[in-house]
C-alpha cells in the first residue's frame, strides 16, 4: 500500500524518511477506520479506505466488526523471518515447524513463557505453543536523525531498491552513507547537508547508514528457548550521537528534550525512556534505539543496553488483543425460561442469572407470608459424600457436631476458615450411616468442592465426593399451604422441621429438605435437572387456586431480613467470626477439632470489637452501606436494610463498632435507629416450624 | 502465559486452574500460638521454588502439588 | 445437535472404577481416577461406599471428528488426543471425546445456551 501511495506521489505520513520495512512509523495511515496501520505492511486492495492518521486517531466505527479470531497452533519448533536464514532454520529444524513470514503479512508480536508465539496474520491471531523459537527477524535499516529529518523524499537503501524495482522514478536521488548534516527543504526535501558539511541539491535522498538487528522478540524471549539467526543476530553497533533533530518520530522526541531529562536525573535507559517516552510509541524503538543508546554512550554510560521489550511489538486492535478471550460464563437453571415465560426480571447473581423479581412484587413477598409461593434455589451448592471416614472428615470440616446426626435429619452448619472466619453456610442432612448430602451458598458453591476435597487429601481421609450443584435443580415450596401444595402432588407425610425425605412430587424422585429461609414453612424439593421444569409446571398448576406466585431474589432477601438471616458475603465481611455475628452456638468448642477451632478459642479471649446487630427504624430501608452514626462518629454500617411490609417498619442488619459500649443515640440517613434484637418477625420460629 | 500439567487432563493454560497455598511456617517459630497466627495471616511469597497445590478447575477437578520457580514460572 | 445426556455419574475407589462392569454398547468417560461419567448403559462397581447417581445436569452436541477438530482450534488453547480430553472450550469447561464420527462435546446443561452462542 505505501508503494502504491507514494506511485500517486502521496507521502503516507507527510513527510519521514521511509524504510518500507515494518520498522519506521512514517507510513502509518488509517485503514477502514483501523489506525496505526503501516502502510508498508499492508497489501493494496481495490476498495480499502485509506486516510491519513491525525495525531488523535478515531476510535473505529461501531459498524466494522471489531472480532478477530484467535487459532492456537502447537509444533516443536516456530521459525520468525522467512528470509534466508529464516528460510534455512525452518528446513533445518527437527520435528514439527510453524513459520511466520513478515512478507505475508504475518507477523510474529509476542513471546510468552511457554514458549508461546503470539502473531497476527491476514487470517487473524494465532498463538503457537511450541519447544523452541527461532528469531530470524533480520535487521532494520538505520534512520537518519538530524534536522529536516521529517521532509518527504527521503528514503532507505531498501526501500529505494523496491520503489524502483516497482518502476517508480526516484528522479535526481542522491545516497549519503553517513548520517548528514541536516536535510533542507519544506514540505519536500530539495538539498542534503552531508557529514563533510557538503550542500548537496536533490529532490530525494537515499540514505544508507547501516543496519541494525531487529532485537525485539528476541529481547521479549529472554530465559525462554529462544535463538536467533541471520541478521537479528548481528552485533549492534553505535551510530554516531544524535546532536540535534528528532530521535524518536513516534512521540516526537528531540535531542533537545533528551538533555533536558538528563540534566534532570534521568541518566539510564529505561528512565530515559519513561521520562521522554522515546521507544514507547508505534515503532517501539525501531528508529530510536539505537541513538538513544548512542546518545548515552556519549554521555559516558558504559555500553548502555536496550531497554526492555515487553509484548506487543506491533499495534494491535483491541478486536484482536481480546481474540481468543471470553468473558465469564453465567449459569442457568433448568428454570431459566420458565422465569422469562413468567415475565421475570433476570439478573447476574454470583455465577448464575436468577430472577430478581416477577411483574408483581407485591404478590412475590405476600404469597410467601400468607399462602404458597415457589423459589427456584437450584443455585445452591449441592454435594454428595460418602465413605468409610466420611463422619470423620466432616467433624473436623464443620465446627457443629455432625456424628449425633440421625438418618433423616438437617442440620444447619457454618463452614469456618482456618482463622475461624465463615466462609459458608449451608446444611447437612445424613443420608444414612456413611453418607450425606451437603448443601452451600449459591455464592460458596464454586469454592466449596476445592475446600472439602483439600481438607479429603490433607488429613488423608477415605471418602467419594460428588458436586452435584449443576446436576440437580431444587425449588422452594414455601408459605403457610405448602403443606397444602406438597399433599397435591402426592407427598402426604413431608418432612418434619430439620428433617429431608426421599418422595417423589408429582411424579419427579425429590430430596425434600426442610429448613427455613424465608421464616414460613419452606420445603426445598431437590431433584434431577431435567425434571426441573416439569415439577415447577406442575406446582404451579396445582397452586394457582391457592394463591400461588413465585418470589425472586428481591422478595428472598426482604424475607429472609425480616428473619434476621445472614448472608454470607453480604452480612458478613472477610473476617466475621462466629462470635462477631452473633452465632457462637453454631461452633461447638467442646469438639475435640475442627478447621478453625484453634483460632476461635484465641479469639475468643480478645475484646469483641465489632458485631453484627439487628436495627429497626421508621420510614423506607437506607441504602445498604449506609453510616451508622451515634451523634456524629461513625460506629458501624448498615449491610442490609429492607421496608418490612408485615412489620411495617424498616429492618436491618448493621456491623457495630465496640467503641458505643452501648448502641444508644443511633442514627442512620438523618434518622434514629434503634437496636433491635433478631429475628424481627415471628422470633420464636413458630411459623417456620408449624 | 503459565501453563500447568494436570497429571490427570495434561497441559493447559493456566486460567484453567486455581492456586492453594501449602502454609510453610519457619521453624524458628515454636510458640504454638505464634505458628497458628503465622499460619493464618504470614504468606512467604518465596522468591524461587514453590511447592503449591492448583486445582484443575476447568477439567477434572482435582488438586495436585507442583514445585514452581516464582522467578521464571517453569514447574520444576 | 444438542441432545441431553442421560448419564450415570460414578465416583468410586479407583482400583474399583478400573474393574467397572458395564453394559455392551456403554460409552464410559474416566473424568479422574475415582470418577466416571457412563452414558447409554447400566454400571456395576464393587466398592460399597461408591456413590452411582443417574446424572441429567450435561448436555452434548455430537460432531464428525475432522468438524470438531477443526472448530476446536479456535476455541481452546490445548491439544486434543483421541478418546477424553477436559479443558477450557470457548471460556467454558467441557469435555471432549474424539472417537471418528461418534465424537461428542459435552458441557454441564447450565452452559447449554451460553455454549450454544459461543460455539459456531
Ligand atoms: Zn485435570
Amino acid at each position: 500500500m505505501a508503494v502504491a501511495l507514494l506511485r500517486q506521489g502521496i507521502h503516507p505520513r507527510g513527510g519521514g524518511c521511509i524504510c518500507l520495512g515494518g520498522d519506521c512509523p512514517n507510513c502509518v495511515v488509517e485503514v477502514d477506520g483501523v489506525a496505526y496501520v503501516r502502510s508498508c505492511q499492508v497489501a493494496a486492495r481495490p476498495a480499502l479506505e485509506v486516510a491519513r492518521q491525525t495525531d488523535t486517531p478515531r476510535l473505529p466505527d461501531e459498524s466494522r466488526p471489531l472480532e478477530t479470531e484467535l487459532r492456537t497452533a502447537f509444533a516443536d519448533v516456530v521459525v520468525v523471518g522467512q528470509g534466508e536464514s529464516g528460510l534455512a532454520a525452518a528446513r533445518d529444524a527437527d520435528g514439527t515447524v510453524i513459520s511466520f513470514d513478515a512478507h505475508r503479512g504475518e507477523e510474529a508480536i509476542g513471546l510468552y513463557a511457554g514458549p508461546t508465539v503470539v502473531a497476527k496474520t491476514p487470517a487473524g491471531m494465532v498463538s503457537v505453543q511450541c519447544s523452541r523459537v527461532v528469531v530470524a527477524t533480520g535487521a532494520a535499516e538505520e534512520q537518519p536523525i538530524c534536522p529536516g529529518s521529517e521532509l518527504d523524499g527521503i528514503f532507505t537503501k531498501r526501500a529505494a531498491e523496491s520503489l524502483r524495482a516497482a518502476g517508480i522514478d526516484l528522479g535526481d536521488a542522491v545516497t549519503i552513507d553517513e548520517q548528514p548534516q541536516r536535510f533542507e527543504g519544506s514540505g519536500r526535501v530539495e538539498a542534503v547537508v552531508t557529514a563533510a558539511g557538503d550542500r548537496i541539491a536533490a529532490s530525494t535522498v537515499v540514505v544508507d547508514l547501516g543496519l541494525h538487528p531487529r532485537s525485539g522478540l528476541l529481547r521479549m524471549g529472554q530465559g525462554l528457548e529462544v535463538e536467533v539467526v541471520g541478521d537479528a543476530a548481528l552485533t549492534d553497533s553505535l551510530p554516531p550521537p544524535p546532536t540535534e533533530g528528532v530521535v524518536c518520530p513516534c512521540s516526537d522526541v528531540t535531542v533537545s528534550d533528551l538533555e533536558a531529562v538528563w540534566d534532570r536525573g534521568f541518566r539510564e535507559m529505561e528512565l530515559l525512556k519513561r521520562a521522554t517516552l522515546a521507544g514507547t510509541g508505534t515503532c517501539q524503538g525501531g528508529v530510536c534505539l539505537p541513538h538513544l543508546r548512542s546518545y548515552l554512550a556519549a554521555k559516558g554510560v558504559s555500553t548502555p543496553a536496550p531497554f526492555t521489550a515487553r509484548p506487543l511489538t506491533r499495534q494491535a486492535t483491541i478486536g484482536e488483543v481480546a481474540a481468543g478471550y471470553d468473558l465469564p460464563p453465567f449459569r442457568r437453571t433448568a428454570l431459566h425460561d420458565e422465569h422469562l415465560r413468567l415475565g421475570a426480571t433476570m439478573d447476574r447473581f454470583g455465577a448464575w442469572w436468577r430472577p430478581w423479581r416477577y411483574p408483581d412484587p407485591e404478590a412475590e413477598y405476600w404469597s410467601v407470608r400468607e399462602r404458597v409461593s415457589l423459589g427456584d434455589v437450584s443455585t445452591l451448592g449441592k454435594m454428595e459424600i460418602s465413605g468409610p471416614d466420611v463422619v470423620a472428615l466432616l467433624e473436623k470440616l464443620y465446627p457443629c457436631r455432625v456424628a449425633d446426626l440421625k438418618d433423616g435429619q438437617v442440620r444447619y452448619a457454618l463452614l469456618l476458615d482456618e482463622r475461624g472466619y465463615v466462609l459458608d453456610d449451608g446444611l447437612i442432612c445424613r443420608l444414612s450411616e456413611h453418607r450425606f448430602y451437603l448443601t452451600f451458598t449459591s455464592g460458596g458453591a464454586s469454592f466449596a468442592e476445592m475446600w472439602v476435597r483439600d481438607w479429603a487429601e490433607t488429613f488423608d481421609l477415605d471418602v467419594r465426593i460428588l458436586d452435584r450443584t449443576m446436576s440437580l435443580g431444587a425449588i422452594n415450596v414455601t408459605g403457610p399451604l405448602a403443606r397444602e401444595l406438597l399433599r397435591r402432588g402426592g407427598v402426604d407425610s413431608p418432612p418434619a422441621y430439620l428433617a429431608h425425605v426421599d418422595a417423589a412430587v408429582f411424579g419427579v424422585e425429590c430430596r425434600i429438605v426442610r429448613l427455613s429461609f424465608t421464616g414460613e414453612v419452606s420445603f426445598e424439593l431437590h431433584h434431577p435437572f431435567s425434571d426441573s421444569v416439569e415439577l415447577w409446571r406442575r406446582l404451579e398448576e396445582a397452586g394457582a387456586d391457592l394463591g400461588s406466585y413465585p418470589h425472586g431474589l428481591d422478595a428472598l432477601f426482604t424475607l429472609r431480613l425480616e428473619k434476621g438471616h445472614f448472608i454470607v458475603g453480604m452480612d458478613s465481611e472477610y473476617d466475621s467470626t462466629p462470635r462477631r455475628l452473633g452465632l457462637e452456638w453454631a461452633a461447638r468448642l467442646s469438639k475435640p477439632d475442627f478447621v478453625g477451632k484453634q483460632a476461635l478459642l484465641r479469639t475468643n479471649r480478645l475484646p469483641l470489637n465489632k458485631r453484627l446487630l439487628g436495627w429497626e427504624m421508621d420510614g423506607p430501608a437506607p441504602i445498604e452501606g449506609a453510616i451508622l452514626w451515634q451523634v456524629a462518629t461513625p460506629v458501624g454500617q448498615v449491610t442490609s436494610a429492607r421496608y418490612s411490609p408485615v412489620l411495617a417498619k424498616t429492618v436491618m442488619l448493621g456491623w457495630l463498632r465496640s467503641d458505643p459500649a452501648e448502641p444508644e443515640g443511633i442514627s442512620c440517613d438523618g434518622r434514629p435507629v434503634r437496636h433491635a434484637s433478631h429475628p424481627f418477625y415471628d422470633p420464636d420460629g413458630a411459623r417456620a416450624r408449624a | 502465559m503459565l501453563y500447568l500439567t494436570c497429571p490427570n487432563c495434561g497441559r493447559r493454560t493456566v486460567e484453567e486452574f486455581r492456586y492453594g497455598e501449602i502454609p510453610t511456617i519457619p521453624e524458628s517459630i515454636t510458640d504454638p500460638d505464634a505458628r497458628d497466627l503465622d499460619r493464618g495471616f504470614m504468606r512467604t511469597n518465596p522468591f524461587g521454588p514453590s511447592v503449591e497445590r492448583w486445582f484443575h478447575d476447568y477439567g477434572c477437578r482435582r488438586w495436585f502439588t507442583v514445585t514452581r520457580d516464582t522467578t521464571t514460572d517453569e514447574v520444576l | 445437535m444438542l441432545e441431553p445426556l442421560e448419564a450415570t455419574r460414578v465416583i468410586a475407589r479407583p482400583a474399583a472404577l478400573d474393574a467397572v462392569r458395564v453394559s455392551p454398547g456403554t460409552l464410559l468417560m474416566r473424568l479422574a481416577l475415582d470418577d466416571a461419567l457412563v452414558i447409554g448403559g447400566d454400571v456395576q462397581v464393587d466398592d460399597p461406599f461408591a456413590i452411582v447417581v443417574p446424572d441429567s445436569g450435561w448436555v452434548a452436541w455430537r460432531f464428525g471428528e475432522d468438524q470438531l477438530r477443526e472448530a476446536l482450534v479456535r476455541l481452546c488453547a490445548f491439544e486434543i488426543h483421541a478418546g477424553l480430553n477436559q479443558g477450557m472450550v470457548a471460556g467454558l469447561p467441557a469435555k471432549i471425546w474424539i472417537d471418528g464420527d461418534r465424537s461428542l462435546v459435552i458441557v454441564a446443561a447450565a452452559y447449554a445456551a451460553e455454549f450454544e452462542e459461543r460455539f459456531r
